[in-house]
């Protein structure tokens, strides 16, 4: 049956006051929030839609668009959400160009960016959301390994209330978040933490360098403290399974110890204990779990990965 | 069920009034209520940018773009890009450099590129590589398209 457009209601609001008014008094009738619509627009297409009802986010950019760092904080948004080592804010509606052009970002989160650029093709980069891809939730998204490696915090706002919850907590089922109906994801929380001699690293592993989902997507960041250990080390995994996800063990068999071949080693044998990637139509299970682990071999052992400003305070 | 709204912007600097639902794709608004046909509809899932059109300055594939955020919008398509019969120099360069074949992905990719290049962004074959991930051809292989934007670049 093919869809039938003039069945898809829009509900505008002018403000976030209004969308979040509009949502506590229709919580449970099944709008939606529109943000970029490019997973929207393709799903009404495909006429499995997940509702009729939508609400237009674009008038929202003003407030919800833009990346700060310490916080200009918004109307209605608490202060309960500030780290103490500051952080920096990204607004749902910030487009995934936006995130690649930020000076802030570049300074402080290069990673972010090199995620950004991954990301579909330029056209889909103008217009998708941080947002909406976080809500959208499907385990192969560039920039989701990337959130759970810094350690992110997604704000939650309803008409009543702001939450704050670990992006980590957010995504406990597949395609699935701790999102309630009434509520609007209003930004992404960086905590901004000091790592001595950070080392970054952001490799996407697809067909094509942009425009193809990833097979898989491997974000790794670690400090070195002064006697050369690591320090705070987090690698964070995409496409390896049903949710994005961090090798914790791997993470704390390096912590502490100096990067070397012998460590590498180990934590590519970790990631085999803990990691169990699925075939799919993009690659096969086999396929991801060697080039995971050699990923992660090269970077604890201290041959790839790049200097960076992550978790530093921009001098 | 009529749910038709009416929605105002710019399209290749002339006001327009659609009447559509506030869902309806701005391809179709473009092609089957304005009869502009140059945007083409290829995949209609965002993987080919045959539709790509540019909005307020930005790239965006008009088959993902619902008419109702468009309200105040500046569109332009391709038709936009000659001056009547007058190819503008980026169109004459695909037609001298081979960029073009059956011809269905180039008014996407004359847009994509008209916004990079009007906003400054790098020509060199990596740049410009990246920048058309969005855009696909089947004809070409992509290496005349990237030489028909050099020779235009280069002209400036
Ligand atoms: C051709 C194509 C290629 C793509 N390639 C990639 C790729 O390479 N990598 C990748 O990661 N993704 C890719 N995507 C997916 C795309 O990036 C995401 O779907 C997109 O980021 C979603 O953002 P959006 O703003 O367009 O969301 P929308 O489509 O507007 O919304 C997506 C979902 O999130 C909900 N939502 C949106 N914003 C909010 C909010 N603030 N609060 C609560 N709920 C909200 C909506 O209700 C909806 O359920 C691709 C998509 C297409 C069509
Ligand atoms: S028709 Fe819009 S991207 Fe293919
Ligand atoms: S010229 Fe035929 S698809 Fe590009």
């Amino acid at each position: 049956m093919p869809t039938i457009i003039s069945d898809h209601q829009v509900f505008t609001p002018r403000n976030l006051a209004e969308a979040l008014q509009f949502m506590a008094q229709h919580r449970d009738e099944g709008w939606r929030p529109l943000a970029g619509g490019s997973e929207v627009m393709t799903h009404i297409y495909d006429n499995r839609a997940a509702a009729t009802g939508w609400i237009n986010l674009a008038p929202l950019r003003d407030q919800l668009a833009g990346i700060h760092e310490d916080g200009i904080l918004e109307d209605g948004i608490q202060e309960g959400c500030i780290h103490e080592g500051g952080w920096v804010r990204i607004g749902a509606l910030t487009t995934l160009t936006e995130l690649r052009r930020s000076a802030v970002l570049q300074t402080i989160c290069p990673l972010i960016r090199r995620a950004a650029a991954a990301t579909g093709g330029v056209q889909r980069q103008n217009r998708a959301t941080v947002g909406g891809r976080i809500v959208s939730a499907s385990p192969a998204g560039e920039t989701l390994p990337v959130w759970l490696a810094l350690d992110a915090e997604v704000e939650l706002s309803s008409r009543d209330a702001t939450r704050c919850v670990a992006y980590r907590q957010f995504i406990q089922e597949p395609r699935q978040t701790a999102i309630a109906s009434d509520e609007l994801l209003t930004a992404i929380m960086i905590p901004i933490r000091a790592r001595p001699n950070p080392r970054l690293l952001f490799r996407k592993v697809a067909s094509r360098a942009a425009g193809a989902i990833g097979k898989m997507v491997f974000t790794a960041i670690a400090g070195l403290d002064a006697a050369g250990h690591y320090q705070d080390v987090r690698l964070a995994f995409g496409g390896m399974g049903p949710l994005p996800l961090r090798a914790c063990g791997a993470e704390q068999l390096a912590e502490g110890h100096a990067p070397s071949d012998a460590l590498g080693a180990q934590a590519a044998n970790q990631l085999s204990a803990e990691l169990t990637p699925v075939d799919d139509l993009r690659s096969t299970a086999d396929y991801r779990l060697r080039t995971a682990r050699n990923l992660t071999r090269a970077f604890v052992a201290g041959h790839i990965g790049i200097a960076g400003h992550i978790g530093e305070q921009p001098s | 069920m009529n749910n038709d709204h009416v929605f105002r912007f710019h399209v290749n600097g002339h006001p327009v009034e659609a009447q559509a639902p506030p869902m309806q794709r701005l391809l179709d608004v473009l092609r089957d209520t304005l009869l502009l046909t140059g945007t083409k509809n290829g995949c209609g899932r965002g993987n080919c940018g045959a539709c790509t059109v540019i909005v307020n300055g930005q790239a965006v594939s008009a088959c993902l773009t619902p008419v109702v955020q468009l309200e105040g919008a500046d569109v332009q398509t391709v038709e936009n890009l000659s001056d009547h019969d007058c190819l503008n120099s980026l169109q004459q360069s695909f037609l001298e450099c081979g960029g073009t074949q059956c011809g269905s992905c180039t008014p996407g990719i004359l847009m994509a590129a008209t916004a990079h290049l009007r906003r400054g962004g790098g020509t060199n074959t990596e740049e410009l590589r990246e920048m058309l991930a969005g855009n696909l051809c089947r004809c070409t292989g992509y290496i005349k398209i990237i030489e028909s934007m050099q020779q235009a670049a280069a002209a400036k």
